[in-house]
């Protein structure tokens, strides 16, 4: 437990109705979680209450670090270009951003390419693309990652994994939630959401017959 | 992040511009007919006025005269002239008058000096859709009146001192012009208004309309510039708080992109209306701050809580239309049922209407 930088210990949630029953799930370093569960199942809601933005009815989350949020919806602003958006977030000119973007693991996601397009004339991978980004600026040591790969075409696809990888093998830790068996090839432990609550899968378990 | 709300704030000027467009040209419309709507001719609904005048000379009887042919009275109001002040006040009383005018004695060789007396308007309580009208064209008859009476003064003074000695007659001319000026700038300290509690919420039946709609204008734009807020976006807060901005920031520094943006139609508003009204005053250009600080944070705090933008509009068309109407913001207080008229001294629209318009034109 000395590396978790993510707990989350018999967690409730109610939002109109019971979402979250004593949620368990631990994170260490480097860990890549999948949260694997049907639509209306709380994985968008755990994810929100590990960013801090839902309170829990019961149970503690512990963060150990800065945690970015990536969700289907997007905190950019669609009337400013993708530079507008990034230096909004980070004290950076507009030469450092590009710079960030062209040789770090940021270059995967290929945001220079688009730079100076707004953001209401992206498709939606490229959105995913400079939402990652975007929080990837403020480094954070866990990402949050709500339905990545929901939406995007193959290239997108292979693009968002690929710096998924980059991220962990840096140390980062990642949250995943998704409904994508391809994504979850990539995670270290899979959690199963069913009826609000938690378990852990075994590896190896097919995610057919995991969600029945 | 401010250049960025400044920048967006740019971008959205042209989205404030159409809503200017739309909403502000129906206002200046309506602003630029209302004296038509409100004051046409109607041969069914003329309203006697008494009159009791006690000095029967030359200067009232052409006075009298020349007011009750005005084209706004004739089709209006029938003026009587009576025997004296308890008839005026008889009348009024036993609804034979919708109003009374009093003027007193020696009222023209008084005029100018300490001794001058104010002519004394009477009125009912305002309950009916004609005395509205009554009211405001009675100030106009009392005001021409007057008006007139000093002129004929003047005329009648220089005539005659002019056949005697004309350097004398040039100093006496100057003098009375004096006098006249200075009644004309002080007329209405002369005339005295009686059952009526605010000359300027009776009279200024189409600036108290223009500052309403000017008004229900900012308070709509609410709306408008709902889409502007990120801050009610979950997401987008926790992008901030990864950056380390509080929420609150977040909200004062919205709040402040939607006052710059509201204080931009309040001044395409102005620009329109000095082409109208000769009264508007520039200082309302900052009396109006805290009007749009109040509807900036209230609109932000609203646009928060509830979050979409649909839901905002519900609320703001709702709850502001029917406030505004309730204090007699979207039809003057004088045409609704009485019920309403004492309703609104409790709407704290209705102040705001009020401080709206002595911002604008008094």
């Amino acid at each position: 437990m000395a590396d978790s930088i993510v707990t989350v210990e018999n967690v409730s949630l109610k939002y109109k109705k019971t979402v979250l029953t004593n949620v368990t799930i631990n994170a260490e370093k480097g860990d890549v979680i999948g949260l694997l569960g049907l639509n209306g199942s709380g994985k968008s809601t755990l994810l929100s209450a590990i960013a801090g933005l839902r309170k829990t009815s019961a149970g503690t989350i512990k963060v150990n670090g800065k945690a970015g949020f990536v969700t289907q919806e997007n905190a950019l602003i669609d009337e400013l270009t993708a530079i507008d958006n990034l230096k909004m977030w980070t004290p950076l000119s507009r030469q450092e951003i590009v710079k960030e973007l062209t040789e770090t693991e940021l270059s995967i996601l290929k945001v220079n390419d688009f730079i100076d397009l707004k953001v209401k004339r992206m498709s939606g991978g490229m959105k995913k693309r400079l939402a990652i980004a975007s929080v990837l600026l403020s480094k954070p040591d866990i990402l949050l990652l709500d339905e990545p790969l929901a939406a995007l075409d193959i290239p997108a696809k292979n693009d968002i994994i690929k710096f998924i990888d980059s991220f962990r093998a840096k140390g980062g830790t990642v949250f995943i939630a998704s409904h994508s068996e391809e994504m979850f090839k990539h995670c270290s432990k899979i959690y199963l959401l069913k009826n609000g609550a938690s378990a852990l899968l075994p590896s190896g378990t097919p995610l057919s017959e995991a969600l029945g | 992040m401010i250049k960025a709300y400044c920048k967006r704030v740019l971008l959205f000027l042209p989205y404030l511009a159409c809503y200017f467009l739309a909403l502000g040209i129906a206002l200046l419309s309506l602003v630029m007919f209302a004296s038509e709507f409100l004051f046409e001719d109607n041969k069914d609904t003329i309203a006697t006025v008494a009159c009791y005048v006690p000095d029967d000379d030359a200067y009232n009887r052409l006075g009298i005269s020349l007011v009750k042919n005005m084209d706004s009275i004739k089709n209006t109001i029938d003026i009587k002239i009576v025997k004296d002040e308890a008839t005026v006040v008889d009348m009024v009383e036993d609804g034979d008058a919708i109003a009374g005018i009093i003027v007193p004695e020696n009222f023209i060789s008084a005029m100018g000096t300490p001794d001058a007396s104010p002519v004394h308007v009477i009125y009912r309580d305002a309950d009916t859709f004609e005395e509205h009208i009554v009211n405001d064209l009675l100030y106009a008859m009392s005001d021409l009146l007057g008006t007139t009476q000093a002129s004929i003064l003047t005329a009648g003074e220089y005539a005659k001192e002019i056949g005697f000695d004309a350097s004398s007659a040039y100093g006496i001319e100057r003098e009375i012009q004096d006098e006249s000026l200075s009644y004309v700038l002080n007329r209405k300290t002369l005339f005295r208004k009686i059952d009526v509690d605010d000359l300027v919420a009776k009279y200024a039946v189409k600036e108290q309309l223009t500052a309403s709609y000017t008004l229900y204008i900012i308070m709509m734009s609410v709306f408008v510039i709902s889409f502007f807020y990120k801050g009610n976006n979950d997401i987008f807060r926790a992008r901030a708080k990864l950056s380390g901005i509080k929420t609150w920031k977040l909200f004062f520094l919205e709040s402040g992109c939607a006052a710059v943006m509201i204080y931009t139609i309040y001044l395409l508003l102005f620009i329109c209306l000095c082409f109208i009204f000769d009264s508007m005053k520039v200082l309302s250009l900052i009396t109006v701050i805290p009007v749009v600080l109040i509807v900036a944070l209230a609109g932000t705090a609203l646009c928060y809580l509830v979050k979409s933008p649909a839901a905002v509009s519900y609320i703001t068309f709702g709850t502001g239309t029917s406030m505004m109407y309730l204090a007699g913001g979207l039809i003057p207080l004088d045409y609704m049922p009485h019920f309403f008229q004492t309703a609104a001294v409790y709407n704290p629209f209705y102040y705001l209407i009020q401080f709206f318009m002595r911002s604008m034109f008094l």
